[in-house]
């Protein structure tokens, strides 16, 4: 991460514009893990100001994937924090984000789909959606989550 | 804002403190030194 991934231009203001990151040393401080859960580096963990945990990522990501693991962990905290308008918009910028990105465009979908119907109160918006993530995706991971 | 390189804090109590009231999420990053 520290040779390829956090020098990124991109991925430097991204990470800059929207969180407040500590970097944490696991050999110098092994307390970490025990406090994170978590027994592997690297491992990215988003939280609001509460401390609440909305996402981790285990495993090394590039600047690409991290820039779209981030975008989902931003909107997946305002629905959490049942910020649905903001949710919504983040969820669109995650759309963009994740563009081909096998693993997470799908995802990224599904979860706009879920802003959209929080957003709006509207189950079509929910259904509609899914349905696309299906016609989209159709071998991924979350289309089966959206064929309910 | 474009800056060179990432500001990280050193402890998650900073970060989580540095975090609170501006809509800003915390980022940690767990790491092993190669």
């Amino acid at each position: 991460m520290g040779a390829v991934t956090y020098p990124n231009a991109l991925v430097i203001d991204y990470i800059n514009a929207h969180f407040i990151p500590a970097k944490l040393n696991v050999v110098d401080h092994p307390e970490v893990k025990t406090y994170f859960f978590t027994d592997w580096t690297p491992t990215i963990i988003v939280q609001n100001e509460a401390g609440r945990e909305g996402r981790r990522s285990e495993g090394y990501v590039g600047p690409t994937e991290l820039i779209a693991e981030l975008s989902l962990a931003r909107v997946k905290i305002a629905l959490y924090d049942h910020a649905y308008e903001q949710a919504l918009g983040l969820a669109n910028e995650s759309v963009q984000l994740t563009k081909g990105d096998a693993l997470r465009e799908p995802e990224a979908y599904y979860w706009r789909a879920v802003a959209d119907y929080r957003a709006s109160g509207h189950g079509k918006k929910l259904s509609d959606g899914w349905d696309a993530v299906i016609a989209k995706f159709p071998h991924s991971d979350w289309a089966e989550r959206a064929d309910v | 804002m474009v800056t060179d390189q990432i500001n990280w804090r050193a402890t998650h109590a900073q970060a989580l403190g540095e975090s609170q009231g501006t809509g800003r999420l915390v980022l940690v990053d767990l790491f092993s030194p190669t």
